[in-house]
C-alpha cells in the first residue's frame, strides 16, 4: 500500500510536471527594470544592464517604482535597489530579480514582504562581498595588520557574528564599536582607531556617507590607520583599497540569470557576485608609509588563500 | 577789464587743464582705490572665513577643541583679523581667539537674527570693523550611495571680525601721499612752466624795452639776444630790421629837414634883409625929407609970429595946414617904424575914458560935419587900463577911418563893459567891407576904394597901426561889416580900476605965459635947420648959439647954456648924444638937453631914446619945443 501511495504521488507529480505549462521566453522576454531612485549609480547600472542584454529581451526602464503594478505584460522584473525591490515584490506577481542591495538587505526584504504576497519567484546577486573575501583581501594587502576596527550602528545590516567567526578563524582580532548617535560618531571612531591598525567600512549610510567620509578618512590618516573602503569611490576619496563588484561585473551576472530565466523560467539562487575588482590607492599607502602589492598580485594571493595554499 | 601778462596766460592755460585733469584723475583713482580697498578687505574677510570654515570643519566634526583653538589662533594672527570664533550648531562657543569689539554673547544673538549661510554673510555692525560669518558645512565626497541623500546640515558657524583700522590708516596714508606727491609734481611742473614762460617772456620783455627805446627815438637800439623760440628770433630780427630802416629814414628825413630849414633860413634872411632895407629906406627917406620939412615948419612958425596982415596970415595958415598934413603923413610913417622897431614901451595907467572920448568928439566933429555926417558918443564913463596916448591913437585912427569911408549917415562911438574888458565899438554907415577885404584891411598901405591913391585919404596905414598897438596894449580888434550897410570895429581893452588913477596929466603942456629969456645952444649940421631954429627961438625971445658940431659949440659957448637942442646925427660920425655929453663935461654940469632926429631907423631911435635925454622927431612941433624950453627954464630956476 505504501508502494501504491508512493506510486500515486509520483504519478501526480509526473502529471503535474508533464501538464504544467512551463513558460519559455527563448525568443521574446519582456523585462522591466525598475529603479528605486534616479540616482546615478542606479541609472548607470540600468544602462550597463540594458547594453549587455541579448536582443531577444525587450527591456523597459521604469524610474518610478510606485508604478510598477501599472506596467502590463511583464515577464521579469529587475528591481534596482531596496525601494524598487519592495514595490516589485509587494505589488506584482511577476518574478523579480533583485540587484544592488547587500545580502542583509535582501534578507530583510524577504522578511518585510510576506510570502503570500511575494512574487512567486525571487532571487538576487548580492551587492556586498562575502566576509571571507574581505578578510582575504585585507590579509593580502596588509598581512601585518591583524586588528580590524569596525564601526556599526543600529542601522547596520551585516552579519557581524559571521564576521567575528571568520576573523577568529584567520586569527584576526575584531575591534567593533557601536555608534550610538551621530554626535558620538567621532568619539567612537577615535576609540576604535586607538586600538585598531586597520578600519574596515560597512555599508551603513548613517556612519559612512558623503558628508562624514572625508572627516573619517582624515581621522584615520591622522591616526595612521589605513581604511578599507566599499567601492572605487572610497578608494578615490582616500581609502587604501577596496574589493568590490563593479556594475559591469554585477550586470554580467544578472544577464546570466535572465538568460537562465528565459531559457527555463527559473532564476538562480541568491549568491555573491562571482567576479570582483581589487582597487588600491598607492598614494595613500605611500602617505601612510605602507608598501602595497599590485592588484594582480593581491588577487593571486587571495586566490591562493582560497585554494588553501599558504 | 583786468589785463594779464604773457606769463600769467601761459601759467593759466598750462595749469588750469593740468590741475583739472590731475584733480579728476586723482579723485577717480582714489575713489576707485578706496572702493577696491573696501571690497578687498571684505573679500579677504570672506576668504578668511571660508578658509577658516574649511579648516575648522574637521575640528567641529570631530569635536577636537585643541585643533579648533589652534586654527582659531592662527586665523586671528592674519592681518586685519581682530577676532575669530567657532560655534557649533547649538551656538555653543567651541573656540575663540583675538578680541571682538562687542561681547561674544551679543554677537551670538546678532548671528541668530541673520542666519549665516554659505557663502559668508557680512555684517557691518560698526564703523571700524565688520563681521563675516559662515556656516560650517561638511565637505561632501560623492559615494555610490544607494539611498536618496538628505540635505547637508551645518555643523557649526565660524565668525571672523575684520578690523577696518588698518584699511582706514592705509587710506589716510594714500590720500596724504597722493596730495603730497601731487603738490611736488605740480611744483616741478610749475617750475618748468616758469622756466618755459620765462624763456618766452624774457625775450618779449627785452623786445618791449627795445621797442620803447625805439619809440623814444633811440633808433640805434638793437636786440642783443638769441631766443630758442624761432618766432621770437624772427620777431627780434624784424625789430632790428625795422629800427635800421627807421634810422635810415630818419637820416634821410633829417637831411631833408636840414635842407628845408636852410632854404627857410635863407628865405627868412632874405625877407629880413628886405625888411631892413625897407626900414633903412624909410628911415633915410624920412630923415632926408624931415630936414627941410622941419626947417619949413620952423620958418612958417617964425613967419606966423612976425606977420600981422590978415591976408598973409591966411596964406601962412594954408602953409601950416600943408605942413601939418605932411607932418601927419610923416608921423604915421614914423609910428609904423617905431612900432616895428619895438621901441615904443606902453605906459599902462588907469584913466577915465569919457574925457578922452569927448576930446576926440570935439576933434572930429567938425570934420564929420563937413561931410554931413552925424557923429555921436554913447556910453557911461568907465576906467580902462591902457597907455592913454597910444589908446587915443588907436581910437583916432578908427574914428578917422570911419569918417573917411562914410559919405552920409553917422559915425558912432559906443563903449560898454564886457566882462573884464571894455568894448569900444566904432560904427559907421559907410560902404562896408567885403569878407575878402576883411582879411586885408589890417595890412600896410591898403586903402579900399582909393585906387587913385588920393593922399587926402591917408596912406592906408591906420589899421596897420591899430593892429600893432593892439598887440602892445593887450587889446583885440575885430570887424563886423556888410557891403552897403557900414562897419563896426570892435576894440576890446582891459577894464581899469578907478582907485588906481594917478593925476599926473593935470599939468597942461601948453602954458605960455611970460617965458624968461634963456641961452639955448643949437647943434645941427644942417645950416637951414640951424637958421630956422634960430629964427623961431629968437621969435620966442631966447638967445641962440647955433653951431654945426661939438667942437664949434665948445668954442662958441662962453658960459653954460640954459638948454641944448642937438640933432642926433652930426658930422664925423658924431651924434647929438656925444655933443651934449661933451658940453656937460665942458661945463661940469647937467644941462637940460633935447635930441631931435629925422631918423626912423629903429636902432637909431632906440639909442637916442635910451640916452635919457628929451627926444623929439623932426619935424618938431613948435608947441612941444616950447614946452621943453619951459621945462628947461624951470630947471634953471
Amino acid at each position: 500500500m505504501r508502494f501504491n501511495r508512493l506510486r500515486s504521488v509520483v504519478l501526480v507529480l509526473g502529471c503535474i510536471f508533464i501538464f504544467n505549462p512551463i513558460p519559455c521566453w527563448a525568443d521574446n522576454l519582456r523585462l522591466l527594470v525598475v529603479l528605486s531612485y534616479d540616482l546615478p549609480a542606479y541609472q548607470s547600472f540600468a544602462n550597463t544592464l540594458t547594453k549587455n542584454l541579448p536582443e531577444s529581451v525587450q527591456a523597459t526602464v521604469l524610474h518610478n517604482p510606485e508604478k510598477v503594478a501599472e506596467q502590463p505584460q511583464t515577464d521579469l522584473i529587475v528591481s534596482v535597489g531596496m525601494r524598487a525591490s519592495l514595490s516589485a515584490v509587494s505589488q506584482t506577481k511577476v518574478p523579480v530579480f533583485v540587484v544592488m542591495i547587500p545580502k542583509v538587505s535582501y534578507e530583510q526584504l524577504l522578511v518585510q514582504s510576506p510570502k503570500q504576497s511575494r512574487a512567486p519567484l525571487i532571487s538576487t546577486v548580492y551587492l556586498d562581498q562575502p566576509w571571507e573575501r574581505q578578510l582575504n583581501f585585507i590579509q593580502a594587502i596588509l598581512p601585518e595588520h591583524r586588528r580590524i576596527g569596525l564601526l556599526y550602528s543600529a542601522q547596520t545590516l551585516a552579519d557581524l557574528t559571521l564576521l567575528r567567526k571568520q576573523a577568529a578563524k584567520l586569527d584576526i582580532s575584531l575591534i567593533d564599536k557601536r555608534v550610538l548617535s551621530e554626535d558620538k560618531l567621532f568619539s567612537t571612531l577615535y576609540d576604535v582607531l586607538d586600538s585598531s591598525d586597520i578600519l574596515l567600512s560597512l555599508p551603513d549610510t548613517t556612519i559612512y556617507n558623503s558628508t562624514s567620509i572625508r572627516n573619517i578618512l582624515l581621522s584615520c590618516y591622522r591616526s595612521g590607520i589605513p581604511f578599507i573602503g566599499l567601492s572605487q569611490t572610497y578608494v578615490n576619496a582616500g581609502a587604501i583599497g577596496a574589493v568590490f563588484s563593479s556594475q559591469q561585473q554585477l550586470s554580467e551576472q544578472v544577464v546570466e540569470a535572465i538568460r537562465l530565466f528565459a531559457r527555463n523560467g527559473n532564476l538562480p539562487k541568491p549568491e555573491y557576485s562571482h567576479d570582483f575588482t581589487i582597487s588600491l590607492n598607492p598614494e595613500v599607502a605611500r602617505s601612510l608609509d605602507i608598501k602595497l602589492s599590485s592588484p594582480g598580485i593581491v588577487r593571486s594571493i587571495m586566490s591562493s588563500v582560497n585554494r588553501g595554499i599558504p | 577789464m583786468k589785463r594779464f601778462g604773457v606769463r600769467q596766460y601761459i601759467a593759466f592755460i598750462t595749469f588750469f587743464p593740468l590741475i583739472a585733469i590731475t584733480a579728476f584723475l586723482e579723485v577717480f583713482f582714489i575713489y576707485n582705490y578706496f572702493a577696491e580697498l573696501d571690497l578687498h578687505i571684505v573679500d579677504r574677510g570672506v576668504l578668511i572665513a571660508h578658509q577658516f570654515e574649511e579648516s575648522s570643519e574637521y575640528g567641529v566634526m570631530s569635536n577636537n577643541l585643541k585643533f579648533m583653538e589652534d586654527i582659531a589662533k592662527n586665523v586671528s594672527l592674519e592681518p586685519d583679523v581682530s577676532g575669530v570664533l567657532i560655534l557649533n550648531s547649538a551656538s555653543k562657543v567651541l573656540a575663540k581667539a583675538g578680541k571682538f569689539s562687542s561681547p561674544v554673547g551679543e554677537l551670538i544673538v546678532e548671528l541668530r537674527h541673520t542666519m549665516p549661510g554659505k557663502p559668508a554673510v557680512v555684517n557691518h555692525y560698526n564703523n571700524n570693523s565688520f563681521l563675516v560669518s559662515q556656516s560650517i558645512l561638511p565637505e561632501t565626497v560623492i559615494l555610490d550611495e544607494l539611498e536618496a541623500k538628505s540635505a547637508v546640515k551645518p555643523i557649526g558657524i565660524v565668525v571672523v571680525e575684520m578690523s577696518m583700522l588698518h584699511t582706514k590708516k592705509l587710506k589716510s596714508e594714500i590720500l596724504w601721499y597722493t596730495i603730497i606727491s601731487t603738490i611736488i609734481i605740480l611744483a616741478i611742473i610749475g617750475y618748468i612752466v616758469h622756466l618755459v614762460s620765462r624763456s618766452i617772456t624774457l625775450p618779449i620783455g627785452m623786445l618791449s624795452n627795445v621797442i620803447q627805446k625805439i619809440a623814444k627815438g633811440n633808433l640805434e637800439t638793437r636786440t642783443t639776444f638769441s631766443s630758442r623760440i624761432n618766432e621770437l628770433d624772427v620777431l627780434s630780427n624784424g625789430i632790428d630790421h625795422m629800427a635800421e630802416q627807421l634810422q635810415n629814414e630818419r637820416v634821410v628825413l633829417h637831411q631833408r629837414i636840414d635842407d628845408a630849414t636852410f632854404d627857410m633860413r635863407n628865405s627868412k634872411e632874405k625877407a629880413e634883409r628886405a625888411n631892413l632895407a625897407k626900414s633903412k629906406f624909410l628911415a633915410a627917406a624920412s630923415h632926408d625929407l624931415r630936414q627941410p620939412l622941419h626947417a619949413l615948419g620952423l620958418f612958417a612958425s617964425a613967419l606966423n609970429e612976425r606977420i600981422k596982415s590978415s591976408e598973409e596970415r591966411l596964406l601962412i595958415e594954408n602953409i601950416n595946414q600943408s605942413i601939418s598934413s605932411l607932418e601927419e603923413l610923416f608921423n604915421v610913417l614914423l609910428d609904423i617904424s617905431r612900432l616895428d622897431a619895438g621901441i615904443i614901451q606902453p605906459k599902462f595907467q588907469h584913466f577915465w575914458i569919457k574925457g578922452l572920448m569927448d576930446k576926440l568928439l570935439t576933434e572930429f566933429k567938425a570934420q564929420a560935419q563937413r561931410k554931413g555926417i552925424n557923429m555921436q558918443l554913447e556910453g557911461v564913463d568907465v576906467v580902462i587900463y591902457s597907455d592913454e596916448t597910444l589908446f587915443e591913437t588907436m581910437l583916432r585912427n578908427l574914428i578917422n577911418n570911419a569918417i573917411r569911408y562914410t559919405q552920409s549917415g553917422e559915425v558912432k562911438v559906443a563903449w560898454f563893459i564886457d566882462g573884464s574888458n571894455v568894448c569900444i565899438e566904432v560904427s559907421d554907415t559907410g560902404l562896408g567891407i567885403s569878407d575878402e577885404d576883411k582879411k586885408l584891411i589890417f595890412q600896410e598901405f591898403l586903402q579900399l576904394n582909393n585906387p587913385e591913391r588920393d593922399r587926402t585919404k591917408g596912406l592906408g596905414l591906420g589899421l596897420a597901426i591899430v593892429r600893432r598897438l593892439c598887440g602892445l596894449l593887450k587889446s583885440t580888434i575885430s570887424v563886423q561889416s556888410t557891403i552897403g550897410s557900414g562897419s563896426i570895429f570892435r576894440l576890446n581893452t582891459p577894464l581899469g580900476d578907478a582907485s588906481l588913477i594917478t593925476d599926473d596929466n593935470s599939468v597942461s603942456m601948453l602954458q605960455i605965459e611970460n617965458e624968461p629969456t634963456m641961452q639955448v645952444l643949437v647943434i645941427d649940421d644942417e645950416p637951414s635947420v640951424r637958421d630956422a631954429m634960430t629964427a623961431l627961438l629968437n621969435t620966442w625971445g631966447h638967445e641962440v648959439i647955433a653951431v654945426g658940431s661939438l667942437s664949434e659949440a665948445m668954442q662958441a659957448t662962453k658960459r653954460p647954456p640954459d638948454a641944448i637942442i642937438a640933432d642926433y646925427r652930426l658930422v664925423n660920425e658924431q651924434t647929438g648924444i656925444d655933443a651934449i655929453q661933451g658940453i656937460h663935461q665942458l661945463w661940469g654940469r647937467e644941462i637940460p638937453s633935447l635930441i631931435v632926429t629925422g631918423d626912423t631907423a629903429p636902432e637909431r631911435l632906440q639909442e637916442a631914446q635910451s640916452s635919457g635925454y628929451a627926444f623929439m622927431h623932426k619935424p618938431v612941433n613948435s608947441a612941444k619945443l616950447r614946452a621943453f624950453l619951459r621945462s628947461a627954464n624951470r630947471h634953471k630956476s
